[in-house]
């Protein structure tokens, strides 16, 4: 056998271990998915088997109406947008580490619960 | 100021990119207040700190220190309330230290949030609002109320086999519970409830049985002494109708879900409004992340 030959012999032999071992991944990866997809039926199964909720009626949509209607709005939660320090201690020690100035405010009551 | 200048892009924007901002409750870092004695020293240095050098103290005031903690400058109130002064007063701050833009100091997140709760605990959020305009009605008032066990089982009916009509009344205990906070946004030191309940009734009437699940209407009343300010006592009464319903499993002593609102609230002359409702742990999950 000459050398090509047997060159071109390790490569066909390679290219099919190569497909060999590529099937054998997807065979793994579709008995994996295939898995995971029966189980999460099977849960999602049993949770909607579960769990069985009554329809709504009159009272139910009213009041659930009123207390979407009454939740806090994005725009009075822009507060919640700034990146507040836990307490002083905390806010100096970081404008310590990030060369800032700290913001401290302060007040009267409990500005975090709207009662102030 | 928070549903004022703090809620601006321009204000939110600067403290965000140059600032590291914090809020101090005066009540918290005073003489009795829950806060630790290393906090509250500090904000007794940083006062005491402003006032001998003449930059200006206020209980409800912005105080701007270096990045070594040493004094810069202050705005108050008043000034800080003015349409475009506490931006103008950022960025001059910002213009003198030449401060590099960055990240916020710390990731913001929501300022109210449910506390720690056992997994076998009920978590309820209230909503607050009054009618009208002013300062203390920009914003509504938030509570999160943590029944554990032994308390929300009592709202369930004493049997757990129910059958339409079927009517009980929630023990005082729990009910009060839940009715704490239904008052409008007023000026609150901790969250410890401080309001005396003269009347409450929480009535439960089965309105539909199916499948093992139940529903039972709400219907209520409270006559509430709560005065505005914590320190200065005064005869101030909430008045209030209540509806709501609780989806159960009764064989489970289970609860699904619980909403209460105000039908007709008062507050001394005052209309509010209150909402209650039970949030699920996959809620908070989610809202958490995790």
């Amino acid at each position: 056998m000459s050398r090509q030959s047997r060159v071109g012999q390790a490569e066909r032999l390679s290219r099919q271990l190569c497909i060999l071992r590529l099937r054998r991944h997807y065979n793994n990866d579709m008995r994996i998915l295939a898995g995971t997809a029966l189980s999460s039926v099977l849960i999602l199964g049993s949770a909607l088997a579960a769990e069985v909720w009554l329809k709504g009626d009159a009272l139910v949509s009213s009041v659930e109406k009123k207390v979407q209607a009454f939740e806090p709005t994005r725009e009075e939660r822009r507060f919640d947008q700034i990146g507040w320090a836990p307490g002083i201690l905390a806010a100096e020690a970081r404008a310590r580490e990030m060369g800032r100035p700290v913001f401290l405010f302060t007040y009267d009551g409990k500005i975090e619960t709207g009662r102030c | 100021m928070r549903a004022g200048p703090l809620s601006t892009n321009e204000v939110i924007a600067a403290l965000n990119r140059y600032f590291v901002p914090v809020v101090s409750s005066n009540y918290e870092t005073g003489d009795t207040g829950a806060a630790p004695p290393a906090e509250k020293a500090e904000r007794r240095r940083i006062y005491d700190d402003f006032f001998a050098r003449k930059l200006g103290v206020g209980d409800v005031h912005v105080y701007i220190l270096r990045p070594d903690r040493s004094s810069l400058c202050g705005l108050d109130i008043g000034s800080a309330l003015t349409q475009g002064k506490l931006a103008a007063f950022l960025e001059g701050v910002r213009s003198e230290l030449n401060i590099p833009a960055g990240p916020p100091a710390f990731p913001p997140h929501p300022a109210s949030a449910a506390p720690p709760a056992p997994a076998d605990a009920m978590i309820f959020h209230l909503v607050a609002r009054a009618g009208g305009q002013g300062s203390w009605h920009e914003f509504p008032s938030e509570n999160w109320i943590v029944l554990p066990r032994a308390a929300w089982s009592l709202l369930l009916p004493p049997e757990p086999v129910v059958a339409l009509h079927d009517s009980w009344r929630v023990p005082d205990a729990v009910a009060d519970k839940l009715l704490a906070w239904f008052y409008p946004q007023t000026e609150e030191i901790s969250l410890i409830p401080r309001s005396r309940i003269d009347q409450r009734e929480l009535r439960m009437t089965v309105t539909a049985v199916q499948n093992g699940v139940a529903r039972a209407r709400i219907d209520g009343s409270l006559k509430l002494m709560h005065s505005f300010y914590p320190h200065k006592p005064h005869d101030d009464f909430v008045n209030a109708q209540l509806l709501g319903f609780m989806d159960f499993v009764p064989r489970e002593g289970r609860i699904q879900r619980l909403r209460l609102i105000t039908r007709k609230a008062t507050y001394v002359d005052s209309d509010f409004e209150v909402t209650l409702r039970s949030v699920s742990r996959e809620t908070l999950d989610a809202q958490s992340g995790q």
